[in-house]
């Protein structure tokens, strides 16, 4: 081996789980006001990773912070556990904490995800840790910060309304796809980040406490369980989740989030659940 | 019963009083004027009103509300249920990026309509009672010519139909047949809907056709006030006497 690579393999002067604990401690802290708080965006001291903003530092930091010697892991990135990120992920939580993980979104008690929330029911009292590019929702119709601020403490979404106003006006139809944005329990506007609309729809009350993590924002925020999270519509174009053209090509789910393949057809976006169907691991 | 009361409003940039101890009131359904020469303060009394500016003294009431300690949730709420407003510079009152419809439904968005159809319908019909062709609903209002802009501030403020209206030199920057057509609907809305209005101008023509009752400020200050006619032909102040032989 290397001396470079020698010293890479040197795990020793590294916390468990990469964060020191003064800032493992803050971070609780400021989730815990997050879960207080559903859908407020709270500040944080974000902390340089071994991993490029956009990778999902926010998220691996939630993680980080929470995860302890019991818990099993499972990571996965658009519904894939072997995507490149979240092998990368994985890698460093186990690297630096020694914890097992799995595929099982039933078995794990910590769940770190981009893009999708898993098809297969969450294990009663495990967190999902969703990574997040944009925390916040009214970017998309006001530039400044200072703004978006005082429209969320005035609750002043007149803005959001029209946009989706606008979009009926010139597509006969509301035309977000990604990044939807939901009402909180009636008080706060949130970016559910680019999840699929399949997966808003699941976070209307739901059991499991979703974190949710923007790294290069610094802005950490919370869907405690049974939120109300209510898409923003209107009375005559109400909110629709996806529709696939075909029931999975693979295990013949007609109810998981289906992604058309060119050459292969419809197929489940969750691979995990797509397996486990068919009884393969 | 005194809709608006303006108790001893004044207002400071700096140094400079851009409008001091402005007491007036304005009744139900009743038009009242507001005319002097450029930088008499005009345009600062309707911003204090309207709560685009905070007032520095003095009081402003709408129907027994006390405006000047309102907050911004209240402010929010009174600028589309009980007042609307028509700026001299139709960008301020429009968001030209967006559809015609899409100005005045943000009004309607703001008393929680949420049907989109039924939004564009009332949009539609605003429009046409500003006489605008039900086909441009849907055009981004920055392709609207000046006199559709300020029909469209019109049906905007007029959206959630509002008790007082406040209209801040409504044509001046129209040519003059443009003119003539927005001052006729603004005197047919007025009939048809019995809103009273604040109406701002320097120009004594518009505030004889509109106004019942005129106050004429120069410099900061009201420096006379009255029935129109009787403003108008005899002046008492000065200042006034030299307006209306100048425009004459
Ligand atoms: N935002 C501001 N900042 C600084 N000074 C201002 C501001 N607004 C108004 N003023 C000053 O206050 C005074 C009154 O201005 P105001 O706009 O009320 O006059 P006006 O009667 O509406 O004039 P005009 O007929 O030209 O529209 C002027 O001296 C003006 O320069
Ligand atoms: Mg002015």
């Amino acid at each position: 081996m290397s001396r470079l690579g020698e010293l890479a393999g040197d795990a020793t002067g590294y916390s468990f789980a990469f964060l020191d604990e003064h800032t493992k401690r803050e971070l609780r802290r400021r989730t815990l006001k997050a879960v207080a708080l559903p859908g407020y965006q709270v500040a944080f001291g974000s902390r340089e990773m071994p991993l490029a903003r956009g990778w999902g530092t926010g998220g691996i930091q939630l993680t980080l912070s929470l995860v302890g010697p019991a818990d099993v892991v499972k990571v996965i990135d658009q519904g894939d556990d072997a995507s490149m990120n979240a092998v990368n992920i994985r890698a460093l939580v186990t690297k630096t904490t020694g914890v097992r993980t799995t595929r099982d979104a039933g078995e794990a008690t910590l769940i770190q995800t981009r893009h999708r929330i898993p098809d297969s029911p969450v294990r009663p009292g495990a967190i999902v840790v969703l990574q997040v590019p944009f925390p916040e929702p009214l970017r998309l119709v006001e530039p400044s910060d200072a703004v978006t601020r005082r429209m969320h403490a005035e609750r002043d979404y007149s803005k959001m309304w029209l946009y989706l106003y606008e979009d009926i006006v010139r597509y006969g139809r509301i035309s977000l796809s990604y990044r939807y944005p939901c009402m909180v329990n009636g008080t706060v506007l949130m970016d559910p980040t680019p999840i699929p609309r399949h997966d808003v729809a699941k976070l209307h009350q739901n059991p499991t406490l979703y974190l949710f993590g923007a790294g290069r924002e610094q802005r950490v925020y919370a869907l405690p369980p049974y939120t109300d999270v209510v898409p923003l519509d209107f009375e005559d174009h109400p909110f629709q989740t996806e529709r696939a053209g075909a029931p999975c090509a693979r295990c013949g789910s007609d109810t998981s989030y289906r992604t058309e393949v060119p050459g292969q057809g419809w197929l489940c976006s969750d691979t995990a659940y797509c397996d486990a169907r068919l009884g393969v691991s | 019963m005194t809709l608006l009361a303006v108790r001893g409003l004044t207002k400071r940039y700096g140094g400079r009083v851009a409008c001091t101890d402005v007491s007036f009131e304005v009744y139900p359904g009743e038009v009242l004027g507001i005319v002097g020469e450029s930088g008499s303060g005009k345009s600062t009394v309707l911003q204090c009103i309207y709560l685009e500016t905070m007032a520095d003294n003095g009081s402003i009431t709408l129907d027994g509300e006390e405006l000047t300690t309102v907050d911004a949730m209240r402010r929010r709420w009174l600028r589309s249920f009980r007042m609307g407003m028509v700026h001299q510079d139709a960008a301020r009152g429009l968001d030209l990026g967006v559809s015609a419809g899409g100005n005045i439904a943000e009004r309607l968005l703001a008393a929680d309509w949420r049907h989109a159809g039924r939004i564009r319908a009332r949009g539609t019909e605003l429009l046409s009672r500003v006489e605008v062709a039900a086909d441009r609903v849907d055009d981004l209002a920055s392709a609207y010519s000046g006199g559709m802009r300020q029909r469209l501030q019109l049906a905007k403020a007029m959206a959630n139909e509002p008790p007082l209206l406040l209209l801040d030199e409504p044509t001046s920057s129209l040519d003059v047949h443009v003119q003539a057509a927005i001052l006729d609907l603004v005197k047919e809305l007025h009939a048809q809907t019995g809103v009273a209005m604040v109406v701002v101008s320097h120009d004594l023509g518009v505030i004889r056709l509109l106004a019942q009752r005129t106050l004429v400020m120069y410099r900061g200050r009201v420096v006379e006030s009255g029935i129109t006619e009787q403003v108008l032909e005899d002046p008492q102040d000065a200042y006034t006497q030299l307006l209306v032989a100048s425009s004459l």
